[in-house]
């Protein structure tokens, strides 16, 4: 009788558990889910009943948010500035990594925790000092700039992901590389780097990501088309078309989608690397 | 092929910790010697030591002619097999064999030749376009041992590289290294902590406890002639029986006597020692399990060498059986062929052969007669 009784609760935490699993994921998916519904109604749709399914799917919105706004140019931009900063951070994070991981030197521990530190430093108190340095320099408004503040944004995560990747790919595989003839750099890049290509990418999704959707200080640096990233269009949209709400969530939609494919091919990979060490495996 | 020259190696750790101190060895070109002893005697410190991959703090190390302290492993000319395989594991097997002569440039199709060659003789010609973690243990273990020969190396030096293997396959491997050593005719270095890896594979065998040689012999001579009782000791399953007697003269020779007992040392092997010495003084007399004889026509002929043990535990093994027990409140362990009938309980007599009883000095633990 007991044994019933436990199965029956059983059944309802497994039912309670789905049905609280199920929740998280609508409130996760329900904004993206709503924009991407409402990219294809009409404007007076969203108006009439924002909640409401489009009577008819509509691709006036994206004809709207490719023809109205400079969005395709922002969104090579943002490909650009995006895939060479991740490309720069992920290759110069992953040697000073490996030095991290592997060098003795006076002054190590007190060097990884002061860049690690970056980790816990608002973004916006950066802003005034990076924008002072960028003037000075004289790269206000380039996609240089954008490129190397997200090489340096993304610096802390990178750092922590691949200086343990480093660590625990065991010496030995240094030494029957240098023992098989091979230098420290030729070890590093034909040796370390392809054992490390799991955390590689990880790091890269999430730098990809952080590039991706940044927002202020693409804003604060750049100020005409030249450099201009796909975050700012949806700024522009809502500036000076804020009744065309198809359009906006239409240009929302096509920001998002390469985000979402990155993640969703990747994810494993990222989630992994996030929770390791955290388990002994 | 090449000698290797070690002259007043030291190596010093940060910390002022010694690891080795005055380590002089002389290894003859195509020998293969192994190194052989407890954990942290330093015997691994010396093969990397070699290889290039630990910094000599001291004293000079030569392979040929060359002094190569200062020089990369890279460029010493040498292959190193690791404990734990050390495969490339985004490669292929062919690429890991490949991995070393495609950095030097040698044309592709001999890579190809060389590779085949010898993945022909380590009978893994099949595994080619495996990657490392699709392998087994032992196919791994041969794995590393093909990328060593391909190099051709001046050198070959192999760290624990059975340790990980099972006992089967380990014999297995035991054997094939030999052969392989047989046929490549390179100078073999081989680091092992088991004696019988030691015993069976090497020209020479070097024995080290705390970063200091022991004892550099062949193995033979290292099993019927230690130098001291930690080579006695440790060469030899089961371990040679150490018992505390004290040197009395005997007529015109000497004796040993524990206990009740008083055994009369050989007039041949007394001539060269100064036995005269150490008379009255304790000292440790060492003999092996299997010069204990249970049979008859060994009590017979030594009367003199008697001596009764009451047996504790008797370990039958097959084709043979250990008997563990104590002889005048000593503990002993005898060697004896399976028909021995002797078990826990049993009181039997034992006669000591007088030719192979080891004398060691019980302050210094050096050899005084064997």
């Amino acid at each position: 009788m007991s044994h019933v009784q436990m199965t029956m609760k059983e059944r309802v935490l497994c039912v309670l558990k789905y049905l609280f699993l199920a929740l998280c994921v609508c409130l996760a998916l329900f904004p993206i889910l709503w924009v991407i519904m409402s990219s294809f109604k009409t404007n007076a749709e969203i108006l009439s009943n924002g909640m409401a399914l489009p009577k008819s799917f509509s691709f006036v919105g994206y004809r709207d948010a490719l023809t109205i706004s400079p969005i395709l140019s922002y969104f090579g931009h943002s490909v650009i500035i995006t895939v060479i900063s991740t490309a720069l951070n992920v290759l110069f994070l992953a040697m000073a990594s490996y030095v991290f991981a592997r060098c003795r030197f006076r002054g190590r521990d007190a060097l990884y925790f002061l860049l690690s530190l970056a980790m816990v430093i608002p973004m916006t108190a950066l802003l005034h000092p990076v924008y002072s340095v960028v003037q000075a320099l004289g790269l206000y408004d380039t996609k240089a700039v954008l490129i190397l503040v997200y090489t340096a944004l993304n610096l802390p995560m990178s750092l922590l992901i691949l200086r343990g990747t480093f660590a625990s790919i065991p010496k030995a595989l240094e030494e029957a590389a240098y023992v098989d003839g091979a230098g420290f750099v030729r070890t590093f890049f034909q040796i370390m780097m392809p054992c490390a290509k799991g955390d590689l990418t990880s790091a890269a999704v999430l730098a990809f990501l952080q590039s991706w959707n940044e927002f202020t200080f693409a804003l604060v640096l750049t100020s005409g088309e030249e450099a201009r990233t796909l975050p700012l269009s949806l700024s522009y949209f809502t500036a000076q078309f804020s009744f065309n709400y198809t359009a906006l969530f239409a240009a929302v939609t096509i920001a998002v989608i390469p985000s979402i494919v990155i993640f969703a091919v990747f994810q494993e990979q990222v989630v992994s690397s996030l929770t390791a060490g955290s388990v002994k495996e | 092929m090449a000698s290797i020259s070690l002259k007043n190696i030291q190596k010093v750790y940060p910390g002022d910790v010694k690891v080795i101190e005055n380590l002089n060895l002389e290894i003859k070109d195509k020998e293969f010697i192994i190194l052989v002893g407890p954990s942290g005697c330093g015997k691994s410190t010396t093969l990397r030591m070699i290889a290039g991959l630990e910094e000599v703090t001291g004293g000079d190390l030569y392979i040929g002619e060359r002094r190569v302290n200062d020089v990369p492993p890279k460029d010493r000319d040498i292959a190193m097999v690791f404990q734990n395989y050390v495969l490339y594991p985004h490669m292929t097997v062919y690429k890991n064999m490949a991995f070393a002569l495609s950095l030097r440039k040698v044309d592709k199709k001999i890579i190809d030749q060389k590779v085949h060659e010898a993945a022909k003789i380590l009978d893994i010609e099949h595994l080619l376009n495996r990657k490392p973690k699709a392998l087994s243990g032992g196919q791994r273990q041969r794995v590393a041992l093909g990328r060593a020969m391909v190099r051709d190396p001046a050198v070959f030096l192999l760290d624990e590289p059975l340790s990980n293997l099972d006992a089967k396959l380990r014999t297995q491997m035991r054997t094939e290294i030999t052969k392989l050593h047989k046929r490549l005719q390179t100078t073999f270095v081989y680091v092992t902590h088991d004696q019988t890896e030691a015993m069976t594979m090497g020209d020479r065998i070097v024995v080290m406890k705390d970063g200091v040689i022991q004892q550099v012999d062949t193995p033979q001579n290292l099993y019927d002639a230690p130098c001291n009782m930690f080579v006695a000791g440790f060469i030899g399953s089961p371990q040679m029986n150490f018992v505390d007697a004290v040197v009395r003269k005997q007529g015109e020779g000497y004796a040993v006597t524990f206990g009740p007992y008083a055994i009369p040392l050989q007039a041949g092997k007394v001539e060269n020692t100064a036995l005269e010495e150490y008379v009255g003084k304790t000292v440790v007399l060492g003999i092996r399990p299997e010069d204990l004889h249970t049979e008859p026509a060994f009590l017979d002929a030594s009367p003199e060498t008697v001596v009764e043990m009451h047996v504790d535990i008797a370990e039958l093994m097959g084709a043979e059986v250990y008997l563990y027990g104590a002889c005048a409140d000593v503990s002993l362990t005898v060697r004896a062929p399976s028909r021995v009938q002797a078990r826990s309980g049993d009181t039997i007599r034992l006669a000591l052969d007088g030719n192979k009883l080891h004398l060691f000095d019980k302050e210094t633990e050096q050899v005084i007669l064997h």
